[in-house]
């Protein structure tokens, strides 16, 4: 019964919680892009096979699913427009863009640029963007986007206002020289703009010679205007399909569910036959749509975030509720599961084979450093037992998935083939390496924090009541003395900077022997080799320095330094690629 | 004893050396070098790149003696730590490790900063139809050098007629670096007289050339286009100005139709509109039908408007200026560093003729191209010298030749996976086979003691017509790498093993 209460009350609280914030609310702008007619269309045509057609972009073959996700989410800001499926968003875009010119579908999140484009805007206009945070893209559309709207048969004539095309690229071109912080922004917006007209995006003929590029519809169209029979693809092939994507996109703009679907599957079925194996098995492209389904499997920072929670409860009230402890590990080991569960799925995906785990872009590695944090910490829980490693870990992987889940900043969730220079297995183990090391050092750095705000609290207590209580804090026993909590944490950072500082030098090492190979030379004094002998160097000095400092003092200035050691680890990592030139950019 | 007790106290030298190595060995002493080196790092780290150099580039801080300082104090500091303090047992073998991998790969970084070249050898074809040129040479990175060629008959391989500049100012400076010359430039003497690291080169014309050379700068007026040109013979790219209705040519004499000249426009219907110097500030002018006809001879003189009535449309021609010695010479003016390349500029004196070009850095020459006008700089006797200013070169221990250059992409897309050359190295002295070797991205081909990097291409992946490789020998990097496997060893064992070994001894003993 004592032990029912307490989730009993959890419980209650939650669904109190859940009753208050009430079901999501729906965005205001919702139906300002897709119609009632679309939306009915939407749910008349089948569109699963149609998620898993193979697109060839940046160098893998994706499903349409994938594209269709990260496409929007260039333009639109999300990755489905008003809750339809993105693979029926961007075909709809793609097949029936000149409905769409005068709708808000690019984003516009700057402020200052959006202040900057209202005064060149009409009063209706400037009201869209400032409710919607979107541009028209027909304020964007300049001579050649409509050429190639109009000659795919994309737009008609109609639909293009020629007063309105483009009236704001010129303010967009004059802000941008005029400030050279618009100038990013304006290059972005022009940038969505390219992305919302899906040029050259559709690769999804495969060509006569197995291996050989696959085509777009463009492509197609121009082999069957030619007609020479030259290939890629035969001409009369060319001239099949082409007349066959052509019938679907009509039979799509007159919204005929029933002749779309017919077309759709013959279509569908022609390039199947066409790809044969270049087409990946169904059951790795279902996977991938589960892959998408479940965001990369980065949810599972709901798992760490209800770990560390339960685990920091555990903490507080060791002998209390007992039931807090195996309650948070089991938590932290299945989330970390799910983790590894989805960097597995993504390396399956990734098709990169053994060699090449997918660490190679700054969104893989804050999945990868995430995920052997939380392998670490239960490596070292099975030693240990005490869920204060468990902790820290679920709050670092917690912390990193969130970034990931909502893709802050530059971080981009799309699985490419990597660059050439990076299509080798000694990058694996170097970046691989190094991600632990940063899961370890991100781990430490909630030790410390932890460590610093019970020294000062103690510290503080101290101040307060010059006597010191009896041995034992607790009259009952019942909680952990500080003294031995502190010198648990301490315990633990000395293993968390030692594993660190070990994998750290090893990472370097095997990033100077890859530099030997790529680039001809070990060493170049390049930000992020020169960054990352400066995190070794801290790590260094802190082993070194516990030397020399008096006991009493050892632990805080273990965790002050592991701080700042973070903190530079945190530069290497995110800060040299964004703020500092070099050749590391890419990574 | 007095006299023993006095042998056997130590001497004021020795007690010092005693004292300066307990320093050196003491903990705190690593620690405060460890921290000036992390500060000297950081503050290397954002400092800018020298001016010229390309982005990215390393700031001069990290080449300054004082980092050396450091790392050479730090090593210093760990050996005697090592000797002194850590005692050789299983137990410290950990610590023994680590600080000598310190050391051996410190070693192998002065001996490889010490010995090592590295530079760029080019690929370089006139036609993606023809086969490669043969790399005899690489440019060694870091390193400037005059070259000074004679009219063309050298430029393959660029040779020892290179002259190193390593002493240029840092700045613009008047102090003259003399370039000794051979024959045929034997009466000519050449010095470089400023040098500027970052600077912006251009051309203007000038009348003041070693020999006689007449050119005419105009403006043609064709509707609501102005063109400025000015027209010389002696240059390939200044003959002449032509549109896709006419074509303007300086002559000597406009009685010579130079019919020869007319390129076959579209539909024939092309215009020739021949202008002769008459001397002083005039010129005769005929216009030349499409029709082959001559549609008369105007005179004009500068700063007038003349009219020509051509086929299609009446277009007008304004001469601005007349040159009798015309040249191109080159000049440049410093810019913001990070947005120009370094130039010096080349004084040349011949009896009382003297005259300059501002030559532009550039990290490699390309031999078949021929010299852009930045690079040439005529003498009197009608003779032309073909100066580039680019990285000193040296011969390859053994020249290659692409047998084949591949661009691999991934199935189905045109992502580039790899790229792939074959080269034909040809046997040594001794003789025997040619050998063939593959050069990938991340797979160097070693050629003697020179490995070679696979680095970019240009203009197109499928037909190019230069491949850049990067050249580096690799003296003292297995001590490198020897060090950093004592490092990586090292520490493990200091953290895992000691402490194992340490509480089973302890357990013995209890």
């Amino acid at each position: 019964m004592s032990g029912r209460a307490p989730i009993r009350r959890w419980v209650l609280i939650a669904a109190g919680w859940a009753a208050l914030a009430g079901p999501p609310a729906t965005p205001a702008w919702a139906g300002e892009v897709f119609d009632a007619d679309a939306l009915g269309f939407a749910a008349a045509i089948d569109l699963d096979r149609w998620g898993l057609l193979v697109v060839q972009q940046a160098g893998r073959a994706k499903i349409l699913d994938t594209v269709a996700r990260r496409q929007l989410n260039l333009f639109y800001g999300r990755r489905s427009i008003e809750g339809t499926p993105p693979t029926f968003a961007l075909l709809e875009l793609y097949f029936n863009a000149g409905a769409y010119l005068s709708r808000p579908v690019i984003r516009l999140r700057d402020a200052r640029l959006r202040e900057g484009l209202k005064p060149h805007m009409s009063p209706p206009a400037a009201e869209m963007l400032a409710r919607t945070a979107r541009l028209a893209p027909m304020d964007l559309l300049n001579r050649r986007a409509e050429l190639l709207l109009l000659n795919a048969g994309r737009a008609s004539e109609a639909q293009v206002d020629r007063r309105r095309a483009g009236s704001l690229v010129g303010p967009c071109h004059a802000l941008a020289q005029a400030d050279v912080a618009a100038y990013d922004q304006v290059r972005r917006l022009l940038g969505r703009m390219e992305a919302f007209l899906a040029v050259d995006l559709l690769c999804i003929f495969p060509p006569d010679e197995p291996g050989a590029a696959f085509l777009t519809p463009e492509e197609l169209a121009r082999l069957a205007a030619a007609g020479s029979g030259a290939p890629p693809i035969a001409a009369a092939a060319a001239a099949d399909l082409n007349a066959l994507f052509g019938a679907l996109a009509q039979a799509w703009r007159r919204r005929d569910a029933a002749l779309t679907n017919a077309l759709s599957a013959r279509l569908l079925d022609r390039l199947a036959a066409r790809a044969g194996r270049a087409w990946p098995a169904e059951r790795r492209r279902r996977l991938e749509r589960l892959h998408n389904r479940l965001m990369g499997f980065t949810i599972a920072w709901v798992g760490f975030f209800a770990a560390a929670l339960l685990l920091l409860g555990a903490l507080a009230a060791r002998r209390r509720r007992r039931w807090l402890l195996p309650a948070g590990m089991a938590l932290f080991v299945l989330s970390t599961l799910l983790l590894a569960g989805g960097v597995v799925v993504r390396w399956i995906i990734s098709g990169r084979g053994w060699r090449l785990p997918p660490l190679t872009n700054q969104y893989e590695s804050v999945l990868g450093a995430a995920l052997m944090a939380a392998a670490t910490g239960c490596a070292l829980e099975l030693i240990f037992k005490r869920g204060t490693l468990a902790l820290a870990a679920s709050v670092f992987a917690a912390a990193a998935l969130l970034s990931a889940f909502f893709q802050v900043g530059p971080l981009d969730a799309g699985i490419d083939a990597p660059m050439a220079v990076l299509n080798t297995a000694i990058l694996g183990w170097h970046v691989a390496t190094l991600m632990v090391g940063y899961g370890i050092i991100g781990m430490s750095l909630v030790v410390s924090v932890a460590y610093l705000a019970i020294a000062l609290a103690v510290a503080g207590r101290r101040k307060a009541a010059p006597r010191p209580p009896p041995s034992g804090g607790d009259p009952g026993g019942r909680t952990t003395p500080p003294g031995d909590l502190l010198a648990e944490l301490d315990r633990y950072n000395v293993i968390l900077l030692q594993l660190a500082c070990c994998l750290i030098a090893i990472g370097d090492a095997l990033g100077a022997y890859w530099g030997d190979r790529a680039w001809g030379r070990w060493w170049g004094w390049d930000v992020k080799e020169t960054w990352g002998l400066m995190t070794l160097l801290v790590y260094l000095i802190i082993i070194h320095l516990r030397y020399v400092l008096p006991r009493r003092s050892r632990g805080a200035w273990t965790a002050g330094l592991a701080v700042f050691g973070c903190a530079v680890m945190g530069f290497t990592w995110w800060g040299v690629n964004y703020l500092l030139r070099g050749l590391h950019s890419y990574a | 004893m007095p006299g023993d007790r006095e042998n056997s106290l130590p001497s004021a030298g020795a007690r010092l050396v005693r004292r300066a190595i307990g320093l050196a060995a003491s903990t705190r002493t690593g620690l405060v070098l460890l921290g000036l080196i992390f500060l000297y790092l950081a503050a290397a780290s954002v400092w800018p790149p020298p001016p010229g150099a390309a982005p990215g580039a390393p700031s001069r801080l990290y080449g300054l003696w004082c980092l050396k300082v450091l790392m050479g104090l730090l090593v210093a500091s760990i050996s005697c730590a090592t000797v002194t303090r850590i005692p050789l047992r299983w137990s410290h073998l950990g610590a023994w490790l680590a600080h000598a991998g310190v050391i051996v790969l410190a070693g192998g970084a002065v001996w490889y900063v010490a010995r090592h070249a590295s530079g760029i050898a080019v690929a370089c074809r006139s036609d993606a139809s023809v086969p490669f040129r043969r790399v005899e040479r690489f440019f060694i990175e870091g390193t400037r050098a005059l070259y000074v060629i004679a009219d063309g008959r050298d430029l393959d391989p660029p040779t020892g007629r290179q002259t190193p500049l390593s002493s240029l100012p840092p700045s613009p400076g008047a102090r003259r670096l003399r370039v000794p010359l051979a024959s045929p430039f034997a009466d000519c003497s050449l010095a470089v007289t400023r040098y500027l690291p970052a600077a912006r080169a251009s051309l203007e014309w000038r009348d003041d050339g070693p020999v006689e050379v007449p050119a005419v700068e105009l403006v043609v007026h064709d509707g609501p286009h102005n063109f400025r040109r000015t027209l010389c013979a002696a240059y390939p790219f200044a003959r002449r100005f032509e549109t896709r209705a006419y074509v303007v040519l300086l002559v000597p004499s406009v009685r010579d139709r130079a019919l020869g000249e007319v390129p076959s426009g579209p539909a024939g219907k092309i215009d020739l509109v021949l202008i002769a110097p008459a001397g002083g500030d005039a010129a005769e002018i005929a216009v030349i039908g499409s029709d082959g006809k001559s549609r008369g001879i105007q005179h004009a003189v500068t700063g007038e408007e003349v009219k020509l009535p051509l086929s299609a449309r009446e277009v007008g021609v304004t001469l601005v200026r007349f040159y009798t010695r015309a040249w191109l010479a080159g000049t440049a003016s410093a810019v913001a560093p990070g947005r120009a390349q370094a130039a010096v500029r080349v004084e040349a004196t011949v009896g009382d003729w003297r005259g300059s070009q501002w030559i532009p850095f550039q990290p490699y020459i390309r031999p078949p191209d021929p010299a852009e006008p930045l690079h040439r700089l005529p003498l009197p006797g009608g003779r032309t010298a073909v100066l580039y200013f680019a990285p000193r070169s040296r011969r390859l221990p053994r020249p290659f030749r692409i047998e084949d250059f591949r661009y691999e992409t991934y199935p189905g897309s045109a992502k580039a996976r790899d790229y792939v050359c074959l080269l034909e190295v040809p046997p040594a002295a001794g003789g025997g086979q040619a050998e063939l070797l593959s050069c990938r991205l991340n797979r160097p081909a070693e050629i003697g003691r020179l490995r070679v990097y696979q680095n970019v291409w240009s203009p197109t992946p499928e037909a190019p017509r230069e491949i850049v490789f990067q050249v580096a020998s690799r003296p003292g990097v297995g001590a490198v790498w020897v060090g950093c496997v004592l490092v990586c060893l090292g520490l493990p064992y200091a953290f895992y093993v000691k402490p194992a070994l340490l509480r089973r001894r302890g357990g013995a003993r209890r």
